[in-house]
């Protein structure tokens, strides 16, 4: 009888480039593109920027911490990386949370390992890597239909080490026997407290899950085990992290890859902010489009259909940029007053902004009652109600699946590489933003990643 | 939250930037460092502290990263199996070995006093949370060690209350380990995962990181992850801080390598061979079911080794001890010779007057019995039994090893 994670080793191991529908490659490849600018842009942020000075204590090493200039340790890089891929909560989500900051930071520095150890990583065996570590991340939390609110773990590390771990194992070779217990040593290092949103002990989740992924596959390569049951058994993965035992894990192996999910999961952010804010931008952005509404014309604004444990409710007044990406209404504030929400809205000076204030003030979130019918449905997004000081009613109601940036709805190219070219201005620059726009852009039909990383370091 | 109790994150941070370790608290951790220090010399020579060794080399480009050096020597203290133990699991590993590889000078008092901060706090956490994470299937080892590391690391950094919380904030995120993983490598990595974390963790926290301000007791916090405990369920948190016992009650030191389990039927062993000279078999009887220590039965590796207590009661009875060249071969112990029978979870005084908690039984050449009480030895050994399992241990290997451990007994 073979476990879970060994059924999981034979999908990461066997999968070929030729076996991605071309619909999941491109997602990939956006995915990826949109991750490295974000961070480019979170390497500046104020925990990016901590991140850098105590990587910047160690000595120099194979790995590069993008946009700083610096090269180091690989696990240093990948905590690094993946903190900075999430600094901002611009990078992209759906699946399991933020799939693809945790699996990308480990990811690169296995490329370097890998290209230090005589070996190139080709763009299509990059984003095939990926798509291991994505699948299984998503078969596990949502097929587990793991609640984050409720089991208190922050779905991104916890899910993403373990797609951080698979994506490495593959590109630095590991056997299927070592590729099993590279899996059953992440989900060992499972961890990240779902209080910690709105501080930024939340991008280090991602830059923890990378460094954990890459560890377990760096350790399992080296002849380091771990329990065969570690996901079923007891006092194993599942039951710590999902509180039961009774996930349907036989399943979950067989539909790895059956079909990928990427084109149909990940969603590209179009605002840094936390993503439970976004379907109530959306409909405010229509209201502002299509009647020209302004912020003093609002009397107050509503927010129905929220739930009781959204995150974007725990700071109705932010005290700090970060808190303000979990304030939906410092968010819908600034959207009414700027008609748009960028990185520069959080930080810490913005939120001081009086007049932003005094139209946050006026948002109101209507939390749903646990046992309103419509409390089932806590996914589907917001709709948002205008009262306007002309004794008008305004409604907009943008589901969920349909934002700007999902998978029913993906941003143009133009945008998405104007995202990447501001992102990237904030660390390298204008100039060297352009040439690695056009490289990563096309990471997948590149011959040698490593020679991308060096466009970003 | 009643009136007058400080939410424990706060808590926790006040604690470690205001509290000062009495003597009795510094001599125990003191012997704490110095078996810590005696574990990371001996564990160094393990087949897989090399490996750990090869992948700290992989993991860092073969580079000296403080977090990593942490990582790998809290590491090799568990592969000797002589790391000493509290009551959430490995205790001093983590601490001493995040301690060690901190890139600021610190001297030796203000180690000492920082280790046992750490220490406490965690320990006090641990008792707050009711046991709890341990039910939902999580290891001490890697949950509450990286609390104890990130506390004595921002004890010894002379962080601030404010900065102390933080720094607390962010090893709460970083607290792992299942208990599944006792036996395998991964188990040995809970103790090595929380000194590089909890040293990360202050780290960050020095130089202005910041997590959630309530992260310990709020909806979704650590409490009520691990504990399912939440918002005013860590009230007894301050009280634990306050009058925990003391960690001389609290450490538990060992006179073989293996899990803090065997130590007792272990001590028994040998005082009845001391009686009757060859055992022609052993029965140990009345082992919790949950116990850590019985989980192999018929170990493959070290690291089952260290938590079969068959294979130590084996060894002892086939020798007077248990080497790391045993540890190293455990498919050749005696196991014939040694019988171990779980309890179950009703048996108890309650119902019975006469159960004894657990009994060793050696059976002699000539077919004689001769039992004995595990519960009637000490839980931990002394200065001088420590002593002598190190010498025990380090018996067969290098005149380098021998030195250094000399050097470290001259020192204490």
């Amino acid at each position: 009888m073979t476990t879970f994670a060994q059924n999981v080793a034979r999908f990461v191991v066997s999968a070929k480039p030729s076996d991605l529908p071309t619909a999941d490659a491109q997602a990939i490849e956006r995915s990826i593109f949109d991750t490295v600018g974000a961070m480019l842009a979170g390497v500046v942020s104020t925990p990016g920027t901590i991140s850098t000075r105590l990587a910047a204590t160690e000595p120099v090493g194979p790995a590069t911490v993008i946009g700083t200039g610096l090269r180091r340790a690989p696990t240093t890089a990948s905590f690094a990386n993946g903190l900075a891929a999430h600094a901002d909560d611009f990078d992209d989500m759906g699946g399991y949370g933020h799939p693809s900051a945790p699996i990308l930071g480990g990811l690169l520095a296995a490329v370097e390992i890998a290209e230090g150890e005589g070996r190139t990583v080709s763009g299509a065996e990059l984003v095939t890597a990926y798509a291991t570590g994505f699948e299984l991340g998503v078969a596990l939390c949502q097929t587990g239909n793991y609640d984050q609110y409720e089991r208190c773990f922050h779905s991104t590390p916890v899910f993403g080490a373990l797609a951080a771990a698979c994506a490495s194992s593959r590109v630095l070779g590991l056997t299927a026997d070592q590729t099993a217990d590279a899996v059953s040593i992440a989900a060992a290092a499972s961890a990240g407290i779902g209080r910690s949103s709105g501080s930024m002990v939340k991008p280090l989740h991602a830059g923890y899950a990378s460094r954990s992924g890459l560890l377990a596959a760096l350790a399992a390569r080296r002849g380091a085990t771990a329990s065969p049951e570690t996901f079923e058994g007891s006092g194993g993965f599942v039951q710590a992290i999902f509180g039961h035992r009774a996930l349907p894990l036989d399943a979950i192996a067989d539909s790895l890859g059956s079909p990928f999910r990427a084109a149909s999961t990940i969603y590209i952010k179009r605002f840094p902010c936390c993503g439970s804010n976004h379907s109530a931008l959306n409909g405010v952005e229509e209201l502002i489009t299509e009647h020209h509404l302004r912020a003093d014309e609002v009397e107050e604004l509503v927010v129905q259909g929220m739930m009781e444990t959204s995150p974007v409710l725990r700071f109705p007044i932010p005290a700090t940029g970060t808190n303000a990406k979990f304030s939906i209404q410092y968010v819908l504030a600034t959207m009414l007053s700027k008609r748009d929400v960028q990185l520069d809205d959080f930080r810490d000076n913005a939120i001081q902004d009086a007049d932003v204030l005094s139209v946050a003030r006026r948002v109101r979130p209507a939390v749903v009652n646990r046992w309103d019918e419509q409390g089932a449905a806590k996914h589907k997004g917001n709709t948002v109600v205008v009262r306007t000081t002309d004794g008008r009613t305004l409604t907009a109601s943008v589901l969920r699946t349909e934002i700007l940036g999902s998978p029913k709805r993906p941003i143009e190219e133009d945008a998405l590489t104007t995202k990447f070219l501001r992102n990237a201005t904030l660390s390298i620059g204008a100039e060297r933003g352009e040439a690695a726009a056009g490289a990563w852009r096309s990471v997948g039909s590149a011959d040698d990643v490593s020679k991308l990383l060096e466009l970003v370091a | 939250m009643s009136a007058g109790t400080v939410p424990a994150t706060r808590a926790l941070g006040d604690f470690i930037a205001g509290y000062r370790p009495d003597g009795n608290d510094i001599a125990a951790a003191r012997r704490s460092l110095l078996e810590a220090r005696r574990g990371a010399v001996v564990g160094a020579t393990t087949t897989t502290a090399a490996r750990l060794r090869d992948i700290a080399s992989d993991a860092t480009g073969a580079t000296n990263v403080p977090s990593m050096r942490a990582w790998l020597t809290a590491g090799s203290i568990l592969t000797s199996g002589m790391d000493d133990a509290v009551a959430y699991g490995s205790g001093g590993a983590a601490v001493w070995s995040a301690l060690d590889s901190l890139p600021n000078d610190i001297d030796e008092g203000a180690r000492l006093s920082a280790g046992a901060i750490g220490l406490r706090l965690a320990l006090a956490l641990y008792r707050a949370g009711r046991y709890q994470e341990s039910v939902r299937g999580f290891s001490g080892s890697g949950v509450f060690g990286v609390l104890a590391a990130a506390a004595s690391c921002a004890a010894a950094l002379g962080l601030d209350a404010t900065r102390a919380s933080a720094a607390m904030a962010i090893a709460a995120s970083q607290a792992e380990g299942l208990s599944i993983d006792s036996g395998w490598t991964t188990g040995i990595l809970h103790a090595a995962s929380a000194a590089r974390d909890g040293l990360v963790a202050a780290t960050l926290a020095a130089d202005g990181f910041t997590g959630a301000g309530d992260v310990y007791e709020s909806r979704q916090g650590f409490g009520e992850a691990f504990f399912g405990l939440a918002e005013s369920r860590l009230d007894g948190l301050v009280a634990q801080l306050e009058s925990g016992p003391p960690l001389q009650q609290e450490l538990r030191f060992k006179v073989v390598p293996g899990h803090i389990d065997h130590q007792r039927p272990a001590r028994t062993l040998h005082t009845l061979l001391a009686e009757v000279g060859v055992a022609r078999g052993v029965l140990l009887e009345g082992v919790p079911p949950t116990s850590g220590g019985n989980r192999f039965s018929s170990p493959v590796t070290p690291e089952q080794a260290l938590h079969s207590v068959r294979h130590t009661l084996a060894r002892i009875a086939e020798h007077g001890t248990v080497t790391l060249d045993d540890l190293e071969r455990p498919d050749q112990a005696r196991l014939d010779l040694v019988e171990v029978r779980s309890s179950s979870r009703w048996d108890s005084r309650l119902v019975d007057p006469e159960f004894a908690a657990w009994e060793v039984t050696v059976t002699t050449a000539d077919g004689n019995r001769l039992t004995a009480d595990p519960g009637t030895v000490p839980a931990t050994a002394d200065s001088r039994e420590s002593a002598a399992a190190w010498r025990d241990l380090a018996g067969a290997l290098s005149t380098d090893v021998t030195a250094e451990l000399a050097k470290l007994d001259e020192g204490a």
